[in-house]
Order: C-alpha cells, then structure tokens, then sequence
C-alpha cells in the first residue's frame, strides 16, 4: 500500500512537472514569437509638449541586420514588422548631398505586448527624446466593435 | 530451388500492391512528360509534408485497433491552435511549437472521447472512427463558426455576456463579427520548419530544395516509434494487437492501452497537421482536415500495410507511391486520352480500388487463417 502511494504520488508529482514544463515553454515561444507591426513613423512631432524636427534623410538598421538596412526622408512612413518585444535600433542620420555620416544614434526599444501594433517616431529617437511612442492612427487599443445591424430574428439567442 | 520460388512468390503476393503501384509509376511517368528533377522536388516535398501523418497512424494498428480514421480530429485540434497562434501574431518555429502546444490538450480530450467509444466497438474500429470523425467534425464547424470571433452568437442570460472564444484579428473573423473565414493565410508560419535548416543540391540542370529540419524531425519520431515498440506499453500494445482476451488474462489493462494509443495517435496527427498546413501556407478551415484521414491511411496500405500490421518503411514507399500517382496522372491522362480530368479520375479509381481490393484480400486471408486453424483444431486433413 504504501509502495503503491508512493509511486502514484511520484508520477503525480512528474505529471505537474511535465504540465508546469510545457506551460513554461508555451509562454516563452509567445514571448520570444509575439510579431508587431512597428510604424516608424519620420514626421515632426510634439511629444510631451517637446517639438522634435524630422530627419532630412538616414539610414534605419534593426538587430544589426545591415542586409535589411533601409533609408528615410523626411515626413515618410514605413511599417515594419518586428519579431519579439526587445530590439536595437541604429539610425545613421546622413548629410542627403555628399552621402556623409553626420552622426548615428542606437536606441533599444521594447514593444508593448498588449498592442498588436506600435508607433514610433524617428524624429523623436534622433533627438534622443525619452518618449519616443506617437499614438497609432491605424490601431485603436479599444476590440473593434461590429454593431448588431442584422441581428437574427428573435434578437441574439441565450441558453 | 523451391524454397527460393515460395519465397519469391510470398513476396509478390505481401507487396502486390505497392508492385502494382510501381508497375502503373513506371508507365505513367514517362507519358506525364515530367522531368526528373521536378519529380524528385516534388516527391521530397511531399513526403516531408505529409510522412508524419502517416507514421502517426502506426501506433493504433500496432495497437490491434486497425487503420485510425480518427485521426481527423487531431487535424482538427491542431487547427485550432493555427488559428490562435495566428490571432496572436506568434510566427516562425516558436509559432508552430506553440500551436502543437495549445493543440495537445483538445487532442488528448478528442483522442480520450474516441478511445472510449472505439472500446464500446470492439471489431469494428475503423467505421466506427470514420463516423466519429464527422460527428466531431460537426462539432468542430459549429466552434469555429459560431463560438469563435470578436462577438459572440450566443448570450448568457442575464449577464449580457457573449460566449465566445476570443479572437480579436479582423482578418481571421468574418464580417459579422463571428466565425472565422473559409481561407486563413498562414504568412508568418508558411515554411516555417521547412527552411530552419535546408539544403540545396543540383540535380541536373535544376536545384534540389531539401528541408532538412523537417527530415530530421520525421526521423526524430521514426526513432520514437521505435524505442515506444520496446517500452512497457509498447509491448502491452502488441500483445492488445495480437489477442486481447490472452492479454487481458496476462493482466494488461486492455481497455486503457486502447485508449491511450488512440490520444497518442490523435495528438500525433496534430502535429502532423501543423507540419502539413506550415508546408501549404494556407488553412482551408473548414476542408484542410477533411482528406486527412482517407489520404494518410491510402498512403499506407499502397505502401504495403495491412490493417494488422504496419511497419515504417510501409510509410515512406505508400507516401512516395501514392503521391506520384497524383503528380504523374493528370498529365499522363492527357497524354493517353487527351484530358487531364480523366487522368485524375483514373488516379481516383486506381488508388481507392487498389486499397479497396487490398481490404478485401486481407479480410479474405484472416478467415482462411480462422477456418485453417479451426481444421486442425478438428483433426482434419
């Protein structure tokens, strides 16, 4: 008898582990996984009463990744899509009439993982704001809601 | 001399069916007009996308519970998963893990509710499990297009809250607010496994694609079916298979092994299910799972499986068989006849009537075996 509690409670105790495990590793692939769409966003902005002058042209590289390195004018706005919250961005402000390197700013930014899209303002990065966040014209944080215009005859059934 | 003659013809008489499949291959292929560099990149394409499948049908007949139809509604849970892990934006290899993640526990449920009803209808499994497999595909449909979206059709009543299961992404929900569309574009997971790890070989003038990573995970679950034939309920699986009356004399729990290789088969064919719609790119919702059953247990029996017995290799050869017949006909078909459409339907007729008459002679040797054994229990000559 009590060999026989023994083992079960053993296997009990290993089933936990085995379950505790795989929830462990479901948050981490969310978390390591998790893809934002990321606007970056080039315009001049007001960002806590700071006005922040655009830049006239750069070069925007993420994770060290110089394959995927993209340029930006002024007023542009390009959507990105990032894998994972915490990323290294390295913007190379350039001169647009010799090509040369004025200076380079490296920013990590981590992504709000309660939005499924961010916007962030390169203006406000070259100025080396600390609020680089501009609200997002193309996501609202509110679930979109489908009004009942066809609801079904009889109203919505309950159990 | 005559050993040699029996054995070559025992041989012919076990495999007739992939011989036939090979025998119709070695006609068509020439006549499909194909390259071989083409057929070759399609045939790894294919096995890799749906060898997993297969193999995840292996452990019920190992198990004396015939060819697993049920194995649709591991499809089924592990398009569930798809589906959240595409709402929730989670891409790439952690996204396929965490789908097979979210699926395992709807699998083991599914796969305990069939275990349970197949131990209710002992002898006839196989219909029994193709029948489940459209009651819960009933039941998967009304899920995913009732319960599922950004508001829900049913309401509890005075709450005012929706029953649903949330998923928040416009582009999955149809526009009425419930119910997720006909086609999900799996973007972020398409290839996903596929070009973790791939090589690229010239064959001729064309290059070879090889998906390393989804071979080495094939072989990963080969190695397991191996060692599990050697484990403890492996063999008490074996034993099920061979009689269960003696195995359930010898102690073994007949009724819970059964059910076990049914929610391990199940959560196997989730997986499999991940790996085949990561390779196609696209969900069909409300189709992709529909095939899976009849094609997967196709491939098998062509690669020369029975009902009773099943090995690996039997995998490969009816995968690879069976999907030249698809790739090769159509163009075969046109060839001979002039329309591409006969082809298919040859293919169709060919394919279902070989395993049809594969059925039959198996059923047919199993009573000859019965009434043999009941002769010489009667002393007769």
């Amino acid at each position: 008898m009590k060999i026989g509690g023994a083992v079960s409670a053993r296997r009990f105790v290993i089933r936990v582990l085995v379950v505790a495990a795989l929830v462990a590793l479901a948050v981490s692939m969310y978390k390591i996984g998790r893809e934002f769409d990321v606007i970056m966003d080039n315009e001049s902005v007001v960002i806590d009463g700071a006005d922040y002058a655009a830049m006239d042209y750069g070069t925007i590289i993420i994770d060290g990744d110089e394959r995927r390195a993209f340029d930006m004018w002024a007023d542009d706005r390009v959507i990105k899509k990032m894998v994972g919250a915490n990323h290294r961005m390295t913007i190379n402000v350039i001169n647009e009439d010799d090509d040369s390197l004025i200076r380079t700013i490296e920013r990590n930014i981590t992504i709000d993982f309660n939005t499924r899209a961010e916007m962030l303002s390169i203006s406000a990065m070259t100025n080396e704001a600390e609020n680089i966040r501009t609200p997002n014209p193309l996501y609202s944080p509110e679930p979109v809601i489908i009004p009942d215009d066809n609801p079904p005859e009889g109203g919505i059934p309950t159990l | 001399m005559i050993d040699m003659k029996d054995n070559i013809k025992h041989f012919l008489i076990s495999n007739s069916v992939p011989i036939i499949f090979i025998a119709l291959s070695a006609f068509a292929i020439p006549l499909s007009g194909f390259s071989y560099g083409y057929l070759v990149q399609e045939m790894l394409t294919r096995l890799a996308r749906n060898s997993f499948l297969v193999l995840s049908l292996l452990i019920p007949i190992m198990a004396g519970m015939g060819l697993n139809f049920g194995m649709v509604l591991g499809a089924m849970a592990g398009q569930i998963g798809l589906i959240l892990v595409t709402d929730w934006s989670v891409v790439g290899i952690p996204g396929l893990v965490l789908a097979a993640i979210i699926s395992m526990p709807i699998a083991a449920v599914l796969g305990y509710v069939c275990g349970n009803v197949l131990n209710r209808a002992k002898g006839r499994e196989m219909v029994t499990s193709y029948i489940l497999g459209f009651f819960i595909n009933g039941i998967y449909q009304f899920v995913v297009l009732y319960l599922i979206g950004i508001k829900g059709m049913l309401r509890i009543p005075f709450t005012g809250m929706d029953i649903r299961i949330p998923v928040t992404n416009p582009q999955l929900v149809l526009s009425r607010g419930y119910g997720i569309r006909n086609a999900i574009n799996l973007t972020g997971l398409r290839h996903a496994l596929d070009n973790a790890f791939q090589f690229n070989v010239p064959f001729g003038s064309a290059v070879i694609d090889i998906p390393v990573s989804t071979y080495a995970l094939i072989a990963f679950f080969c190695v397991f079916i191996v060692w599990f034939r050697r484990t403890k309920l492996g063999q008490d699986m074996r034993a099920i298979g061979q009689d269960m009356a003696v195995a359930d004399s010898s102690g073994i729990a007949v009724e819970r092994t059964r059910i076990i290789a049914i929610v391990i088969s199940t959560m196997l064919a989730a997986f499999g299910q991940i790996i085949f719609l990561q390779n196609i790119g696209t969900m069909n919702t409300y189709n992709s799972h529909d095939q899976t059953g009849m094609f997967s247990i196709a491939a098998l029996l062509i690669g020369g499986a029975t009902v009773s017995k099943a090995s690996i290799a039997n995998v490969f050869v009816g995968v690879t068989l069976f999907h030249l017949m698809f790739v090769v006909s159509p163009m075969a078909g046109k060839e001979l006849i002039g329309q591409a459409q006969l082809g298919e339907y040859f293919r169709v007729f060919v394919s279902y009537g070989i395993i049809a008459v594969a059925l039959v002679l198996h059923a047919w040797k199993r009573y000859q075996e019965r009434e043999r054994s009941r002769r010489g229990l009667r002393g007769e000559a």
